[in-house]
């Protein structure tokens, strides 16, 4: 028998700001977060980001500890403290037994590069002993063990842009089961280093001038940052504690395109939303708002456009649709966590987040994207979709928890 | 040469500890520095005193006066070279 697994924490730090608040207010305001980006090494031609806003380390960390802790981690702690505070586990041993789980699509970059240049052009002979434990992909979660005395199983997931998504697809298998009771999971990634915006860069993905999801005149992605995280319960572990609900996680359809490496797969596409629904037990028309991929890209909106339509018909033109990458930027594996969060926000507030910069549709992208001014709206189930490179799909499937 | 002000300054900043509580014999396991944590504080210190402190040396420095003496030695042999 499976257990009903329910919502009762969300952590977020993003270019919108610190906390859930901040996040989800700079969503439903339609600005976006995107502008020019404060550079930290030479300098460099990609030019926009939606960047974490300036932060003291020594607000959040022990000055004996941040050794230890790439920027990836740091914004993971943050957001992992936040989330437990708000499930209302900050104090006790209740977290000892559970899991944490942190998806990361480009790990310790900072720290990598860091080495890089001091290896490669200062010619240094050696390095900081700490760059292993400090780079590895899996630190963040480590961290978060570490800081929360998490002693359940611990570790990090990465598939790319679903990074976040596949995070919490298995913390809420874990729960299912029975494995645990109690998980965090979501995504955490920093990708504002030299190296990693070239490469972007020479992807040939990224905007020169904004992320305008589903628009006629989109143009690319923008990079963010960021970390959201998410506390899972089983839903009678959460009503022994009195503890109260955002929302349950009903389904996770997962896919392979198993095609290309870059190019979405409307088939596959398709297919991970058949499976959420399936497994969520409800009808195409019954979705009440749909968190989509929604990158920028001319061919990603393209395919999820006409994916969407493949699976709901006619029901594809009513049901909203909207990307908060828009306001929050690419945000890599954490994407799909902080829009997580905003899918679950959107259900305990019945309101549905806009898509920024949208000024019309085209042939393919015709469908109703909430364009430029959040929407209240009924939402009783609500998808979150995340196709990552490499052909990864996840939809989360949220509902009301009533 | 190496002087305990130094090493106690490098200590403070890094590990985030009152200088005051630095003394020669402390052991730094008392001040809650580790080997792993020990790694950084040594490797401030090779860059302050330009020298390297090799890898069967670390296992050996129990205190804050083992630093300050093997530091010493590892300067006077390589003046001697």
């Amino acid at each position: 028998m499976k257990r009903r697994v329910v919502i009762t924490g969300l952590g977020a730090i993003s270019g919108l700001g610190f906390g859930v608040d901040d996040f989800w207010q700079g969503l439903c305001s339609g600005a976006s977060a995107i502008k020019e980006i404060v550079e930290e090494g030479p300098t460099n031609s990609v030019k926009l980001g939606a960047q974490v806003p300036e932060f003291d380390t020594a607000d959040y960390f022990d000055v004996s500890k941040i050794s230890f802790y790439d920027r990836f981690s740091q914004l993971a702690l943050i957001s992992a403290r936040e989330a437990i505070q708000d499930a209302g586990l900050a104090s006790g041993d209740i977290l000892r037994d559970a899991a944490v789980i942190i998806g990361t699509g480009c790990g310790g970059k900072h720290t990598d590069e860091a080495t890089y240049y001091q290896l490669y052009v200062k010619k240094s002979a050696r390095v900081h002993p700490l760059t292993i434990p400090k780079g590895m992909p899996s630190a963040a979660a480590s961290a978060v063990s570490m800081d929360l005395g998490i002693k359940g199983p611990s570790f990090s997931v990465t598939s790319a842009c679903a990074s976040g998504a596949h995070a919490i697809f298995q913390a809420y298998s874990m729960i299912q089961s029975g494995m645990v009771d109690l998980a965090l999971a979501g995504g955490t990634d920093s990708p504002f280093t030299f190296g990693l915006s070239k490469s972007w860069e020479a992807l040939r993905v990224l905007s020169p001038d904004g992320c305008r999801p589903f628009s006629s005149n989109r143009n690319g992605m923008v990079l963010g940052e960021g970390a959201g995280i998410i506390v899972l319960e089983s839903e009678q572990h959460a009503l022994k504690r009195g503890q109260s609900i955002y929302a349950e996680i009903v389904a996770c359809g997962l896919s392979s395109d198993a095609d290309h490496m870059t190019r979405p797969n409307q088939t596959s596409i398709s297919l991970a939303i058949h499976k959420a629904l399936a497994q969520a037990e409800v009808k195409p028309f019954q979705v009440d708002y749909i968190n989509a991929h929604g990158t920028g890209t001319v061919l990603n909106d393209q395919v999820e456009s006409l994916a969407i339509k493949e699976v709901f018909k006619n029901y594809a033109y009513e049901v909203p649709i909207s990307s908060s990458k828009s306001l929050h930027g690419h945000a890599m594996g954490a994407s799909s966590a902080l829009e997580a969060v905003a899918t679950i926000k959107s259900i305990a507030d019945q309101i549905i987040p806009p898509t920024a910069n949208f000024t019309a549709g085209d042939e393919f992208c015709d469908l109703d994207y909430v364009p430029n001014v959040a929407r209240k709206h009924s939402i009783n189930i609500a998808l979150s979709n995340s196709f990552a490179f490499g052909g990864s799909n996840a939809v989360l499937a949220f509902k009301r928890y009533i | 040469m190496a002087s305990l002000e130094v090493i106690r300054d490098v200590i403070s900043k890094e590990m985030n500890i009152a200088p005051e509580l630095i003394e020669p014999g402390t052991h730094l396991i008392d001040l809650g520095i580790d080997s792993l944590m020990a790694l950084t504080v040594l490797f401030q210190l090779e860059d302050r005193f330009n020298v390297e402190i090799p890898p069967d040396i670390v296992d050996t420095i129990i205190t804050v006066d083992d630093i300050l003496t093997k530091i010493n030695e590892l300067q006077n042999s390589s003046e001697h070279v």
